[in-house]
Order: C-alpha cells, then sequence, then structure tokens
C-alpha cells in the first residue's frame, strides 16, 4: 500500500460526507493505531483487500451518524431496516473508493454490511491504522487493517 | 558462549558507528541492551549494573559482540585503569585477580591510596585525555544522545516518541511517515505490545519501554521497515 492511494482513499471518502452537505465539511481528526481488540462502533461496511499484503479496509459508523445521512437522503422512517439500507449503501461508496484509490495492485472484495449482532463472527486484523471523521457532530472511523504477510515478514 | 575472558574493569568502545551497523545484524536483545550501553568511558562491570545483568549473563553478552567485531578494548592509562579497576564491584577479591587486570576489583581507595613503600611509587597519574569513569552520582545529563551507563540500574528505555520520529523523518511526508509507523507496528506482535499496556498510540504520544522482547521487535521492524537501523538516541535513561 503506498501513501499515495491512501491519501486519495481518504480524500475520497471525505469528498462523499462533503458532497452530501455542503458547508458542513467533515474533518479528519488525528490518526491513531489500535492493537488487539478492533475498533467497531454500532455498524460497518468493510471490503477485504489482497495485494502485497492482505487486509480490509472499513468504515465504522454510530448510529447518529447514519440518522444524519437518512435525513440528507429525505428518508424520515429510522429503523434498524432503514438503518442497514444506509449502511449498505456506504459499502457501496467505500468499495467504490477503494476499486479507485487501490484498484490497480489490490483486489478488492465485495462490499460486506455489518450491523449489531453481526460483529461477533467477523475476523480483522490485529493492527489496525485509524482514521476518525467527524462530521455533523458524530464521529466515523475509517480504518485500515493490513495482516503482517508473507512478503512483509521477510 | 565465547570463551573470551571479559574482565570486569575493562572499557570497550564501538567498533562501528551505531548508525554504521550491518542492516542485517541481528542480535539477542540483551547484546543488543550491552551495545547500545558502551560508551568507551565506562567498564564492563558499570554497563553490567547499569542493565541489571548478572555477570555471566555482561560477559556472554560482551563475548558475543566482541566475537562479531562489533567492539574493541579502548586502551587504558595506568590511571584510568585504576579508575577502572575502583568500579568493580562484587567481583572476587583477590590479589591474584588483580594481577589478572582488573578480575578482581580492588576497592575505591586503590585509586587515591598511594602504594606501601615497599613497592616503587608510580608516576604520577595522568588522568588527561580520558574522562574519568562516572560514579553514579555524577551522572546527571537525561538527554538520550548522552545514554551512558552507571546511573544505577535503571535499564534502557526506548522511547516510541523518538522511534516513530526517525521513522516519519526518513518519509517524504506525514502519510507516508504515518503509513511507515504503521507498518511497523503491523509486524509487531499485538500480545507483546498489549502486555505492555500498549492498546492504542497515537502518532504524537511518548511511551518508554523497558521489555527488552519489544524493544527488540520494534527496533528489528523499523529496521526492515525504514531499512536503516534505529539510532540510539530513541533509548533514554530512566
Amino acid at each position: 500500500m503506498d501513501p499515495q492511494q491512501l491519501q486519495l482513499f481518504k480524500r475520497i471518502t471525505l469528498d462523499y460526507f462533503a458532497k452530501l452537505s455542503p458547508g458542513q465539511e467533515p474533518m479528519l481528526e488525528a490518526p491513531y493505531l489500535q492493537f488487539g481488540e478492533p475498533v467497531l462502533l454500532d455498524y460497518a461496511s468493510l471490503v477485504q483487500i489482497r495485494g502485497e499484503v492482505q487486509g480490509c479496509l472499513y468504515l465504522t459508523t454510530p448510529e447518529p451518524l447514519l440518522h444524519s445521512l437518512l435525513q440528507i437522503h429525505g428518508e424520515a422512517e429510522v429503523s434498524e431496516r432503514t438503518l442497514r439500507d444506509m449502511c449498505r449503501e456506504l459499502s457501496n461508496v467505500l468499495s467504490g473508493n477503494a476499486s479507485q484509490a487501490f484498484g490497480g495492485d489490490w483486489e478488492i472484495s465485495v462490499p460486506v454490511s455489518l450491523g449489531p449482532g453481526d460483529f461477533q463472527s467477523l475476523h480483522l486484523p490485529s493492527s489496525a491504522f485509524v482514521m476518525p471523521i467527524r462530521w455533523r457532530g458524530s464521529t466515523a472511523l475509517l480504518v485500515v487493517g493490513l495482516e503482517p504477510g508473507a512478503r512483509d515478514a521477510e | 558462549m565465547s570463551a573470551l575472558r571479559i574482565p570486569p574493569a575493562a572499557v570497550y568502545e564501538l567498533a562501528v558507528a551505531a548508525d554504521r551497523l550491518p542492516a542485517d545484524l541481528r542480535l539477542r536483545s540483551l547484546e543488543w541492551g550491552v551495545l547500545f550501553a558502551v560508551t568507551g568511558r565506562h567498564t564492563v562491570a558499570q554497563i553490567g549494573n547499569h542493565l541489571g545483568l548478572a555477570p555471566e549473563e555482561r560477559d556472554g553478552a560482551f563475548a558475543q559482540l566482541l566475537d562479531r567485531g562489533l567492539l574493541v578494548e579502548h586502551l587504558l592509562s595506568a590511571g584510568e585503569y585504576l579508575r577502572a579497576a575502583a568500579s568493580v564491584d562484587g567481583e572476587p577479591c583477590t590479589l591474584a585477580g588483580f594481577l589478572r587486570a582488573g578480575l578482581a576489583g580492588p576497592v575505591d581507595q586503590a585509586v587515591t591510596e598511594p602504594p606501601s613503600d615497599t613497592a616503587p611509587a608510580p608516576p604520577a597519574l595522568d588522568l588527561g585525555g580520558f574522562e574519568p569513569l562516572s560514579l553514579p552520582e555524577e551522572e546527571t545529563d537525561m538527554e538520550s544522545s548522552a545514554l551512558r551507563p552507571g546511573a544505577g540500574d535503571a535499564p534502557p528505555q526506548l522511547s516510541l516518541r523518538a522511534v516513530m520520529r526517525f521513522i516519519t523523518d526518513q518519509s517524504s511526508d506525514t502519510d507516508a511517515g504515518q503509513l511507515d509507523v504503521y507498518r511497523t507496528f503491523v509486524r509487531v506482535s499485538p500480545p507483546l505490545l498489549r502486555r505492555n499496556g500498549i492498546t492504542t498510540l497515537r502518532f504524537e504520544e511518548d511511551r518508554l519501554l523497558t521489555d527488552p522482547d519489544l524493544q527488540q521487535a520494534i527496533l528489528a521492524s523499523v529496521e526492515h521497515v525504514v531499512g536503516r537501523p534505529c539510532p540510539p538516541e530513541v533509548f533514554v535513561r530512566a
């Protein structure tokens, strides 16, 4: 994974939120590393990636952020069904962004949407690069998780 | 272990500057600890005490480093030798040992007391050109660049902020640097990190690590990712 690819991935993800609500720009907060327990909020949109190493990219969101998205999309009903719909929408966005940023060098899986109760069987890399995105009073986390692959472990 | 004899009063210096060590050099963590503690002005005994090593561990590490050509002995004047021998504590204290060049440590007064009338008086000791070996209480410099043994027996601490800065300094921009820091830590065992209380890490945050296993894992990973070993300045003294 090269830094330009990661930079592009971050930028187009931020652009998605920026375009939804002009005047309410998303803010990227200080990134950090997370070890052990994966960082997961209420929902998550995830793609697996495979290239020089294996891993995944995911966007995990708190429920209030999905409420905001539903509101912007003109959806009045807030229920688990509509929240999951919104999460699926984010998964498609994430997958498109990942293909745009990493498409040349990486295989990108079909996106997966996860909600409450879906995380138990999920295996995520134990070290993650976490980029918090603050938008409309909520914080989503854009996460890169890489496994120490064969090439990396040489 | 090498059969080399390591006199505790001997003073060693690095044969190769730390930033010119071979990239593929692999040492045990204890040996890295000793290597980074070698100053060219402290005795084997002082370094062993500083790192809290048993004499056999200490001598084994020095022997390995000597065997691999990483250390050379610093030659001492008579005055320097007496200062050095006085730093040796807890070694077998016999005349025969003393005559074997410091394998037994004379006590402090050996430096200050003149020999008896039965022996010819030695020439005046010339300490010029060699900074006297510091006693623990004389060590006040807390800067990482001046990491020196002899200031008690606290092991050297690895500063994570210094390590992260070293990595980001090798990178073209902040994003690339942060990605390299991440790549470095991907290769470090999460249980080992957690064992040392590290579950999250911000890029400007500092943690001082004393666990030699974790220190070694991080240093090896930095070298793998960046292609250069960390400089000794990543260590600070407690």
